[in-house]
Order: structure tokens, then C-alpha cells, then sequence
């Protein structure tokens, strides 16, 4: 039986039906891209998964046990690192990572771990507006794993981020993920970083509908860039979705 | 290839000439020339002196005031607006809040207040003349309308405003209704919140004067009136400089209230280190 179970029945906005029939799975430290076209539900499957989505017909069973939508259940075992870093600009950075673990200030152990975890160590003080953009996206990689979930979503973590920021970032996921034991399931339109950082590829359609096609990628971890295996896979992802690769 | 020298004034050589900041001897340039100016006039006998007492007569008469009742005057003005402002700020923020967070409460009460702020505040005199008597009670009601209305409009509008985004995260770790208001709102609120504070305290002055020139025996609005009985224009000007003083002093200790609840603020006035807001 698999770790996580995702099935959607149907979740629409008005009359658009943006999933319909969906359903994926991951294994116990497995990372999954969602990849697909604007629109396609990527971001709507990923709220789903963490109750934040209320209107949807969906089962969500972590373990085995099913999570209910929204304002049941006290945030067990799921993670959310944003698009954006979404940190509360009146707490430092201590406080932010903090969030999760209520209003009592925050364990300065834990919080000091994780900081060292992410590169910021000494940070803890420093308010987000102090921070660069890739800084503030490393607090928010914190305060998702604060909680100690199990399994982390990402929802284009960084598309908000330059290149080089970016490398580092993907880098850093992939070693914290090493490192836990954690399952994750990111969204992302950078077809590279679904290559360098997952287990499986799966491609959505704009149409709703079960994925497009599910691509197992069996490169070997630490992974390198510019790997030659690693451009053919890229190569095959972009002709599914009929592009020339250039 | 032509290498350009970009001409960068020095640190600080703008701001400072012999030593003094220039900015912190600016603000009084204004006033020292109006007042400089208005004692020479009267001197040289351009303004008459029965109707523009000349600054140095307004400061002994100050002086004056000082040993004759003058306490309790201020005393008076200081505890109406204290009162009328805690009582009508409070009443703000308990109604803002209940509108911002309750949809219900929102359609019972906001269309009722929205048409009361649309009258003007002094209409109320003659109504709470007739109802409570000249006693204190109509000059703290009047005061306390006069607070309401900019504390409601802040508090309303800054919880409207917070980003939908950081409401996300909130319920992203399943925080309670009680928690998202104290954890999460009111911080991303305290803005516009502490903005109509500060209006509504600067209108609970306004009012103030309003009430006590209406009917009083004390209070900086009663010398206004007395003055102006008695043809003393330099009690009239008294007055006025000590509510312009006592008026500076509160919204200055706002301004130090809001510079510490919002030293997170990522904004121009706070890179700026402070500036005029």
C-alpha cells in the first residue's frame, strides 16, 4: 500500500472542471514533479492534498489514515513551502519557522537545528525584511519542516528565485530530503528541476483527466547536472508536450 | 572607451553644515519667522495690538494664566479627551473588529454606521444638549462620536486588507478562529488600525473644543470663549498655542507608539529612519 493516496473525483471552479478522476500515489520517501500546462490543476491538487482546497470531492489517506478537508485536523504530518516565502513580516525569522508550533516562543534547539539545516544559521533574530529572496524561501523550506512532517508539498518553490539561487535551493531540497527520509510532492514548470530532484515525473493534462503519462527517473543520487541521461529524459518530457527541444 | 566619475556627494554632506543637521533646524525656520515677524508688525504699529497681541504679550500672558487656573483648565480638557477617546476608540474597535470578521455582523451594523458617519459630528450638539444637560456627559459623548468613526474605518478596512496569502499559511497550520485574529490579523491590521487611532485622537481634540466652547466653566474650549467675551485676544492665542501643544504631544506619543509596534515595517518612511507621516 502506498504512503500517501491522492484521489480527486472531481474539483471544479463554476462550470471549469480542473481535476476529474485523479489519482496518485507515493511511496515512503519518494519525490514526485507535477508537471504540466498553466491551468491544469497543479497547484489546485497540492491545496487538496493540504486541506487548504474545501470545495473538492477528494480522499487524501497519509499512511493509511485518511485526512479529512480542512479545519479537521491539526496540520499532521503535511508540509507547505509556497511559491513565495509568505513569512509573517512582524516575526523574526525564529518566530516564522516557528509558526507551526503555536503561539509559545519557539524552541530555540529545534529552531537553531533547522536554521543550520537551510545555510542561515544565526539568522534567528533577523526580520524577513532583512533577507534576500533566496534567504527568505530557505526560511520557508524551515518553517514547512518545522512540524516534522512526512511528506512536504512545493508549489513552484522557486520560480521566484535567479538561476544561481535556484541550483542552490534545489541542491539544499534534495540533500534535506535525503536526509529525512521525506516524501514530497512539487510542482514546478522548470523542467530540469523535475529531473535533478525526483523519483517520477508525472505529467497533467490542461485537460482534466488521469495524468498524461507517469515517467520513472532511475538516476542514480547524489545526481550531477548536465548529465547526458538526465537531457534524454528532458528531451522525452518536452516531446510529449510537442515542443522542439532547442 | 570613456570612463565616467559619478560625482557622489559625501555621507552626510548634505545634512550637515558646521556641524548642526540641517534637518533638525528646518521645522523651526517657519514658526520663528511668523513669530518674529508678527512682534515686529505690531511694534511698528502695522497690526493693531488690541486684536494681535504681539508673541511676547501671549507668552506673559501664559505666564500669567500659569499661576491663575490654569492647571485646572488643562487638567479639564486633557481628561475629556482621555476618556471620550478611550471610550470611543474602544467602541471602534470592538464594532470594526465584529464587522471585519463576522459576514452576519457585517450586514447588521455596517450599512447603520456607514449612514451615522455621514453626519456631521457637531449635528449631534444640539441632540446631546437636549438629552444629557450641559453636564460632562454630552461633551464625552460628542468626543467619544468624534473618535469612533476614523478607529471603526481603520480597523474595518485594515483587517479587509490582509493578504489573503499569510491567512493561507495560517490555515495551513490549522490555527482557531481566536488564534488567526491575535496571531495573524490584527499584527497585518496594526497599520491602519494605529492610522485611525491617530486620526481619532487628533478629531477628540477637535471635539473637545467643540463641546467646551458650547458649555463649560473649564477647559482650554471655556478660555477660548472667555476670551473672546472679555475682547482678549491674548487668552484667545493662549488657548490656541497650548492646543496646538497638547495636540502635538499626544500625536507624537501615537507616532512613538506606532514606530514600535511597526518597526517590522518594510516601508519608504521606515527606510528613511523615521520622516514626516
Amino acid at each position: 500500500m502506498s504512503f500517501l493516496e491522492i484521489v480527486v473525483d472531481e474539483k471544479r471552479y463554476g462550470e471549469r472542471v480542473v481535476l476529474k478522476n485523479l489519482r496518485l500515489a507515493l511511496a515512503r520517501g519518494e519525490i514526485v514533479s507535477l508537471v504540466g500546462p498553466s491551468g491544469c490543476g497543479k497547484s489546485t491538487l497540492l491545496s487538496i492534498v493540504a486541506g487548504l482546497d474545501k470545495g473538492a470531492r477528494a480522499t487524501v489517506r497519509l499512511d493509511g489514515a485518511a485526512l479529512a478537508s480542512a479545519g479537521s485536523r491539526d496540520g499532521d504530518g503535511i508540509g507547505f513551502v509556497f511559491q513565495e516565502p509568505r513569512l509573517f513580516p512582524w516575526l523574526d525569522v525564529a518566530r516564522n519557522i516557528a509558526f507551526g508550533g503555536g503561539a509559545a516562543p519557539p524552541a530555540a534547539a529545534a529552531v537553531d537545528a533547522l536554521l543550520a539545516e537551510v545555510g542561515l544559521a544565526g539568522y534567528g533574530a533577523h526580520l524577513p525584511r532583512q533577507l534576500s529572496g533566496g534567504q527568505a524561501q530557505r526560511v520557508a523550506i524551515a518553517r514547512g519542516l518545522y512540524t516534522r512532517p512526512r511528506v512536504l508539498l512545493l508549489d513552484e518553490p522557486f520560480s521566484a528565485v535567479d538561476a544561481i539561487t535556484r541550483i542552490k535551493l534545489q541542491d539544499l531540497l534534495a540533500r534535506v530530503a535525503r536526509e529525512r527520509g521525506l516524501s514530497m510532492l512539487l510542482v514546478t514548470h522548470d523542467i530540469d528541476e523535475a529531473v535533478h530532484l525526483s523519483d517520477r515525473i508525472v505529467l497533467l493534462d490542461r485537460q482534466a483527466g488521469p495524468p498524461r503519462a507517469e515517467l520513472p527517473v532511475a538516476l542514480a543520487r547524489p545526481r550531477a547536472r548536465g548529465d547526458a541521461e538526465a537531457a534524454r529524459l528532458k528531451a522525452d518530457i518536452l516531446a510529449m508536450f510537442d515542443l522542439e527541444t532547442a | 572607451m570613456n570612463t565616467r566619475v559619478l560625482n557622489v556627494p559625501a555621507a552626510g554632506g548634505r545634512r550637515r553644515r558646521n556641524g548642526v543637521p540641517v534637518l533638525l533646524v528646518l521645522p523651526f525656520v517657519l514658526p520663528a519667522l511668523l513669530l518674529g515677524g508678527a512682534e515686529l508688525a505690531v511694534r511698528a504699529g502695522v497690526l493693531p495690538a488690541n486684536l494681535m497681541p504681539p508673541p511676547s504679550e501671549v507668552a506673559r500672558t501664559l505666564a500669567w494664566l500659569a499661576d491663575n487656573g490654569l492647571g485646572a483648565h488643562l487638567a479639564a480638557s486633557t481628561a475629556r479627551v482621555a476618556i471620550g477617546f478611550v471610550a470611543g476608540a474602544g467602541a471602534a474597535l470592538l464594532a470594526g473588529a465584529l464587522v471585519a470578521l463576522d459576514r452576519r455582523a457585517a450586514a447588521l451594523l455596517d450599512p447603520t454606521l456607514q449612514a451615522l458617519r455621514a453626519i456631521p459630528s457637531l449635528a449631534w450638539v444640539p441632540l446631546l444638549l437636549l438629552w444629557f444637560g450641559i453636564d460632562e456627559l454630552p461633551k464625552l459623548v460628542l468626543i467619544a462620536i468624534g473618535a469612533f468613526f476614523p478607529v471603526y474605518t481603520g480597523v474595518v478596512s485594515g483587517f479587509g486588507r490582509v493578504d489573503r496569502k499569510l491567512v493561507e499559511v495560517a490555515q495551513l497550520y490549522r490555527l482557531a478562529p481566536l488564534a488567526l485574529v491575535r496571531r495573524v490579523l490584527l499584527p497585518a491590521a496594526l497599520p491602519a488600525i494605529l492610522t485611525g487611532l491617530r486620526t481619532g485622537l487628533s478629531l477628540a481634540w477637535m471635539f473637545v473644543v467643540a463641546a467646551e466652547l458650547i458649555a463649560a466653566t473649564r477647559g482650554l474650549g471655556y478660555l477660548l470663549s472667555d476670551g473672546r467675551e472679555t475682547s482678549r485676544a491674548d487668552i484667545v492665542l493662549a488657548a490656541i498655542v497650548l492646543l496646538a501643544v497638547l495636540g502635538k504631544l499626544s500625536d507624537m506619543a501615537m507616532v512613538a507608539l506606532e514606530r514600535r509596534l511597526l518597526a517590522w515595517r518594510d516601508d519608504f518612511a521606515g527606510s528613511l529612519g523615521g520622516g514626516y507621516r
